[in-house]
């Protein structure tokens, strides 16, 4: 394939991504969409790709809280700049590496439960069926993946620097860097010195990260053929966590 | 005020080249022998709209697919019971909530309805009851599924039905349930389009007045 055949197939692709996108934005607002089987798939999606992965999530979280807690004492004091601690990673946790890792995990995760059940489904004539009933594929089975992904992705986000939160306080307590017992106190003066824009941020970007994922494993199920499609799916959501990412960096 | 014939192929090329001309009045069967699959597909999907015909036009209730809105075309559809032989609904569905679907997507019943209606559609063909709440559809056998997809096409009291093929390869009950289910839809007035391959014509005693059309010379019309 020459440059050009790529950059225009890539462009396509890309449109075919927004408007599936700005579909599933339309037929969520559509009180019209929302019929007992959309309800139904829905809160299936919630449940097995939110509640299934949450202990993961909050797993992952203290992990990672209790890691970069201790890197970060250790670094800062090297440096003599330990009052940055609080500010400066809960900041990054909050408005960028809970949201990125959240959105990560489901994109294996959810990413390929949807993209398993959509080809099914396509496998075995679902699409024609439903059309066929009158029932419309997209806003009975996309548009409920793709927002419970999202609702998934913004409460994973915020389980995900919970557990993170609540794990570095553990972490920098037995390095005698907090005071014991104070965690709620910590937190409560650390957040507010931070503002209210990391705990909107936490959760919008998370539910944009698992958005992109789950529209690009649909658009995949619905249209690929080929053991290639989750492949192309991983490409075209990262692709989208580096959009979110740059469109994020760019309005702070 | 005459209604508009339920389904009306006007000079209509479809899909693969067969091109068909026939009128189906209500309380009228249409019952279209086609041996090849795909034009069996293509006669269903152009009289369920899901495919525009090449040239001519096709008419439900008297609209012409071609020039519906896809709410429209829908809210059409939604008059319209489908038995289709190899497309099913999404396989990790319940049973029941595969079977119900139309019905749930049309209306709110009460589960208790619902369930009485999808037990009574069921029973109409060999099935001990309504279909199971919890297993997936996919964990039924091929016959039952075969069976629920005919019980599927009159749920709900349509106005024109469409079986496409879904008889084939059924037991002999399964058949006399099915032509049961269609004299009682066009006794109330409804009216039927079942496509079936040739062989399966001999086993199926219609009723007098049915449309039977043979697709000859590359075009489907009422056999002499």
């Amino acid at each position: 394939m020459t440059a050009m055949g790529a950059l225009g197939r890539a462009a396509g692709g890309a449109l075919d991504h927004a408007a599936l996108t700005a579909t599933v934005f339309k037929l969520g607002l559509s009180p019209d969409a929302w019929r007992r089987p959309a309800r139904m798939e829905f809160a299936r999606a919630v449940d097995r790709i939110g509640v299934g992965s949450a202990p993961l999530l909050a797993l992952i979280g203290a992990g990672l809280g209790a890691g970069l807690m201790a890197q970060a004492i250790r670094v800062l004091r090297g440096v003599g700049e330990e009052g940055l601690v609080r500010g400066l990673l809960l900041g990054l946790l909050l408005e960028d590496v809970a949201p990125l890792v959240a959105g990560l995990a489901l994109l294996g995760r959810g990413g390929l439960a949807i993209h398993a059940e959509l080809a099914a489904t396509r496998r075995a004539g679902g699409f024609r069926a439903l059309d066929a009933m009158g029932i419309d594929p997209l806003a009975m089975l996309v548009t409920p993946r793709c927002l419970g992904a999202a609702v998934s992705g913004a409460a994973l986000s915020v389980i995900l620097a919970a557990a993170a939160m609540v794990s570095g306080y553990a972490a920098a307590e037995t390095q005698g860097f907090f005071a014991p017992g104070a965690l709620l106190a910590t937190l409560r003066d650390a957040l507010t010195a931070l503002g209210p824009a990391p705990l909107v941020l936490c959760p919008l970007k998370g539910a944009l990260y698992a958005l992109a994922s789950a529209v690009a494993f649909s658009r995949a199920a619905i249209e690929a053929e080929g053991e290639d499609a989750p492949g192309a799916a991983f490409r075209n959501a990262l692709i989208g966590f580096l959009l979110i990412a740059f469109l994020f960096a760019a309005a702070r | 005020m005459i209604a508009p014939p339920p389904l009306v192929f006007d000079a209509a090329r479809l899909i693969g080249g067969l091109t068909a001309d026939f009128e189906l009045p209500e309380g009228r069967l249409a019952f279209a022998e086609i041996g090849d699959p795909a034009a069996a597909r293509a006669l269903a999907d152009a009289a369920l709209g899901l495919a525009a015909p090449e040239a001519g036009a096709v008419r439900v209730f008297g609209r012409d697919w071609a020039e519906t809105t896809p709410g429209e075309a829908a809210a059409l559809r939604a008059r319209i019971g489908v038995g289709l032989a190899e497309d099913g609904p999404p396989p990790h569905l319940a049973a029941l909530d595969a079977f119900a679907l139309a019905l749930d997507w049309r209306g709110e019943a009460t589960p208790e309805a619902r369930l009485a209606q999808c037990a009574r559609a069921a029973r109409a063909f060999g099935l001990p009851g309504a279909p199971d709440a919890l297993a997936p559809i996919s964990a039924l056998s091929r016959a039952d599924r075969r069976r629920l997809a005919l019980a599927q096409a009159f749920l709900g009291a349509p106005d024109l039905v469409v079986i496409e093929r879904a008889a084939e390869a059924t037991p002999p009950d399964v058949a006399a349930a099915l032509m049961n289910a269609l004299l009682r839809a066009l006794a109330r007035g409804a009216a039927a389009l079942w496509i079936a391959e040739p062989r399966d014509a001999a086993r199926v005693a219609a009723p007098a007045g049915t449309l039977r059309l043979g697709a000859e010379a590359g075009k489907l019309r009422e056999d002499a």
